[in-house]
């Protein structure tokens, strides 16, 4: 079997109250969905989390990439103003 | 050690074994507890040389569960038969090991590892679950605690497994070449077809499953597992695509004592290594 088997970049996410605060705790590489899980189990098991999630980095999209951008309108144009 | 090898055990009236299942109950347990120790070395060589460094913490992971069960069952073996860690380890050359004889030899690939992980590993971890709600205290403690520890193992046995056999052409010709070399020597640890080693146990409460159930299960657990894995459904019967092309081994040749029908053992190099035998000065007084 070739050892290099494509493995793509997961991010984990835990929480250990139930309703808690969800903490990105750490990523890792993995083939696949089942073995990521499996691998964050054995990875980060510092705590007794209550729930823990794997999500592929490539699935994740930027939610506000700059909040200081102005809302995007086109510039007023000089025939629509009253009175011109 | 796992928090299962820390579990105290303490000698009490229901640990007495009737004289009739003592030669069965020590060859199962001497067998489990072989079988995971050569499970943690190997485990152990294959922290390096893994396909990522995930996979080698799994690796390792395993391994150290492996050596704390394999210590937990030795501590059984002293508890029930006087069998000291010195005896176990120390005093048998490895034609008295009763491990699973896949684990005799090095492992050549991760298919190897990965066969390991999905039969072997199986193979015992089921043994174990046969001594659910046994009738000696001191073994019934631990088997639930040894169970939870081997979730992950099954887990991380089958997502490996599936995603060997569908890789490419090379890594399921190399699976299938693996549980094909793997699969004698884990049925031979359940007894030829019709033994009746482990009937005493059966009938003292000792084991609450036969073996031979025990090994049908196996079968049927890896039939399902092959199946998902895009082999044909009766891959793991005879004639079947991982069935062993010589079949399986005649019942003659099966010891009881070992629980296995290869006449070998693992080679003196990993018994030396094993025992810590390089590094006697170190050893305990």
């Amino acid at each position: 079997m070739q050892a290099h088997v494509k493995h793509n970049v997961y991010e984990v996410f835990a929480q250990i109250e139930p309703g808690g605060p969800i903490s990105h705790i750490g990523n890792l590489n993995a083939p696949g969905m089942d073995l990521a899980k499996t691998y964050a189990r054995r990875i980060y098991d510092e705590e007794r989390w209550s729930e823990m999630w794997v999500v592929p980095r490539a699935t994740i999209e930027v939610a506000h990439p700059d909040d200081s951008a102005p809302f995007d309108v086109p510039p007023a144009s000089p025939a629509a103003r009253p009175g011109s | 050690m796992t928090e299962a090898a820390r579990t105290a055990t303490h000698r009490e009236a229901s640990d007495l074994i009737p004289e009739s299942s003592r030669p069965a109950t020590r060859a199962a347990l001497l067998a489990c507890a072989d079988t995971k120790l050569l499970l943690g070395y190997h485990y152990g060589e294959w922290t390096f040389g893994a396909p990522a460094l995930e996979a080698a913490i799994a690796a390792c992971s395993m391994g150290q569960d492996e050596l704390g069960h394999a210590r937990l069952l030795q501590g059984l073996l002293d508890h029930f038969f006087g069998l000291t860690q010195d005896a176990l380890i120390e005093e048998r050359p490895g034609v008295e090991f009763a491990n699973i004889a896949f684990l005799d030899r090095p492992f050549g690939s991760w298919a190897d590892v990965v066969v390991a992980n999905a039969l072997v590993d199986l193979a015992v971890t089921l043994e174990i679950g046969s001594f659910r709600g046994s009738s000696l205290g001191a073994l019934r403690r631990v088997v639930d605690k040894l169970l939870q520890e081997e979730r992950f193992h099954d887990e991380h046995a089958r997502a490996w497994f599936k995603l060997a056999a569908g890789r490419n052409a090379a890594s399921r010709e190399a699976l299938t070449a693996a549980v094909r070399a793997a699969l004698p020597s884990v049925l031979a640890f359940f007894g030829p077809s019709g033994s009746t080693h482990d009937h005493p146990l059966l009938q003292e409460g000792i084991k609450t499953r036969s073996d031979a159930d025990v090994a049908e299960d196996l079968l049927g657990r890896l039939a399902r597992l092959a199946t998902d894995a895009g082999f044909g459904p009766a891959a793991v019967s005879s004639g079947g695509d991982l069935w062993p092309a010589d079949g399986l081994p005649a019942a003659g040749a099966w010891n009881p004592d070992r629980r296995r029908s290869d006449p070998g053992g693992p080679t003196a190099e990993v018994v030396e290594q094993l025992s810590g035998a390089r590094n006697v000065e170190f050893r305990r007084t």
